[in-house]
């Protein structure tokens, strides 16, 4: 009833700093076990998106076209411009002189399609939706861009790895302030036990207090896991609870000194 | 007690009459000590704290531990209540029970949580195992509540309070944990002359009707001579005594 009592107090005392503390807690953990698909579906910053684009002179039928290019494994979304909101852009995209003269010699009239990919597609996969479009636009006139922000393995490797750094960066700054946080709560865990010891004929108070506090905090927080993801992650909770109760036996390694 | 007569004759008669003295004492141990000190000496990095101290502290003793500032006092204290090891001698807790012998103090620094209310601070304290309920606890905190006059700040936080309120939380707080042996370091630095006589008298009660044992160190040698007790002076980490 004692130890309740003190961590009631410690908490009562730090409500702010234990809130957040078991906040990050939980989602140090969350995140660590869903690394994976954080990486995959959140951390996209600096990588540029697989892009190609085509121009063709049939006109009609835009919106056969897209759907079918829509439905093509690897391709993300396909965006139609017609050559009327075109024109001033043509003239920048395709710098050959021979298709300058074309543009300002004849008014032609030209669709431009721009292809999406995923992230990870491969040159193999682009040559055969090449393929695709000549074969669905047969005797008409279809022009091709080079395709951009396409990744080789190595590359895509490259960049997993760089988002495994991130990850990990964040990870261990998340870890150092779970660090911070926790120290702080522990110090007054340590005041008030010591005071309860002091004044109360019971012994081994902070170290029991301390325990029976991580003890609490690992179970919260795999409580709170367990209602956002329903499950039960069993290695974190242990990291948890082995990195806590490793903590109340260092910092009550050092005799109390009240401040 | 004629307390500058003793002292005037310790310092005429120097440490060789102590020694013999204590030595005698040492001697006649029995079931009422609670502390046997032999050649006790505290040594803090290159300062002597204490050196070569021998005392015997007897069950249901009232002592009063003079002596001026740096004389050891604390030292001596924390000694007695286990928070330091002494570096040389023997420190005998002679009490068959010694173990259960439960050590409640008043600090210097009082140790007493600033942002809590006095009554906040006094409830720490509070053990079931030894009040028949909390009710006896409750009668016997306003008992003392009255006694200092502290009713009208109970439910104060002590960061609105003077140094006497609060000096008064840590005693009342210390008393309610009905020790064995109760240690006190210069409980009366913020108290009245008043307040501290009726500390006097509180802890005197406690001490015939209870067998609360009391060391009571003060450098306020001009309030304690009112009082009847026994006097341990030290200076300079070393111990002169007078009964």
């Amino acid at each position: 009833m004692i130890y309740l009592k003190i961590i009631f107090n410690v908490i009562q005392n730090n409500l702010v700093k234990f809130v957040v503390f078991l906040a990050l807690s939980v989602s140090a953990m969350v995140g660590f076990e869903k690394k994976e698909y954080l990486l995959k579906n959140y951390m996209l910053f600096n990588i540029e998106k697989a892009q190609m684009s085509f121009v063709t002179d049939e006109l009609g039928k835009s919106v056969e076209i897209k759907n079918k290019l829509m439905v093509l494994p690897g391709v993300k979304g396909v965006y139609v411009e017609k050559s009327d909101q075109l024109k001033g852009k043509l003239e920048n995209l395709f710098k050959d002189d021979g298709f300058q003269e074309i543009i300002k010699e004849n008014d032609l009239s030209y669709v431009k399609y721009t292809l999406t990919f995923a992230p990870m597609i491969s040159d193999k996969s682009i040559k055969l939706i090449k393929s695709f479009i000549i074969k669905i636009l047969p005797g008409k006139d279809v022009v091709f861009s080079t395709p951009r922000g396409v990744k080789n393995k190595g590359d895509n490797q490259k960049i997993h790895n760089s988002k495994l750094l991130i990850f990990y960066t964040i990870f261990s700054l998340l870890c150092v302030l779970i660090l911070f946080l926790h120290h702080g709560i522990m110090v007054d865990l340590r005041k008030f036990s010591y005071l309860y010891q002091r004044f109360q004929r019971v012994k081994y108070v902070p170290i029991k207090a301390g325990l029976l506090f991580s003890f609490l905090c690992a179970v919260g927080s795999s409580v709170l896991i367990f209602s956002i993801t329903s499950q039960l992650l069993l290695i974190p909770f242990f990291v948890m609870t082995s990195f806590l109760i490793m903590m109340t036996f260092l910092l009550n390694l050092k005799i109390y000194e009240w401040k | 007690m004629d307390f500058s007569k003793s002292q005037a004759q310790i310092h005429n008669n120097g440490s060789s009459l102590f020694d013999k003295f204590s030595h005698n004492r040492l001697n006649t141990s029995s079931e009422r000590i609670l502390y046997k000190l032999v050649n006790v000496s505290v040594v803090f990095k290159e300062v002597r704290a204490l050196s070569s101290v021998n005392l015997l502290i007897e069950k249901g003793d009232f002592t009063f531990l003079t002596g001026p500032s740096g004389a050891g006092k604390t030292t001596l204290l924390n000694l007695l209540s286990g928070d330091i090891n002494q570096t040389s001698g023997s420190v005998i807790k002679n009490n068959v029970n010694s173990n259960n012998l439960f050590v409640s103090r008043v600090f210097q620094n009082l140790q007493v949580i600033e942002d809590w209310t006095a009554r906040q601070n006094i409830e720490l304290c509070y053990a079931p195992e030894i009040f028949k309920n909390k009710k006896e606890f409750d009668r016997e905190v306003i008992d003392l509540v009255n006694l200092f006059d502290m009713k009208p700040n109970l439910d104060k936080k002590l960061t609105k309070l003077n140094g006497g309120a609060k000096q008064k939380t840590a005693i009342i707080r210390a008393l309610l944990s009905r020790p064995d042996i109760f240690l006190a370091d210069e409980p009366t630095s913020a108290l009245d002359r008043e307040n501290a006589k009726r500390l006097y008298e509180v802890l005197k009660f406690y001490n015939q009707k209870m067998g609360m044992t009391v060391v009571w160190a003060t450098h306020q040698l001009d309030l304690i001579n009112q009082f009847h007790g026994k006097l341990i002076h030290l200076s300079k980490g070393k111990l002169l005594r007078s009964q």
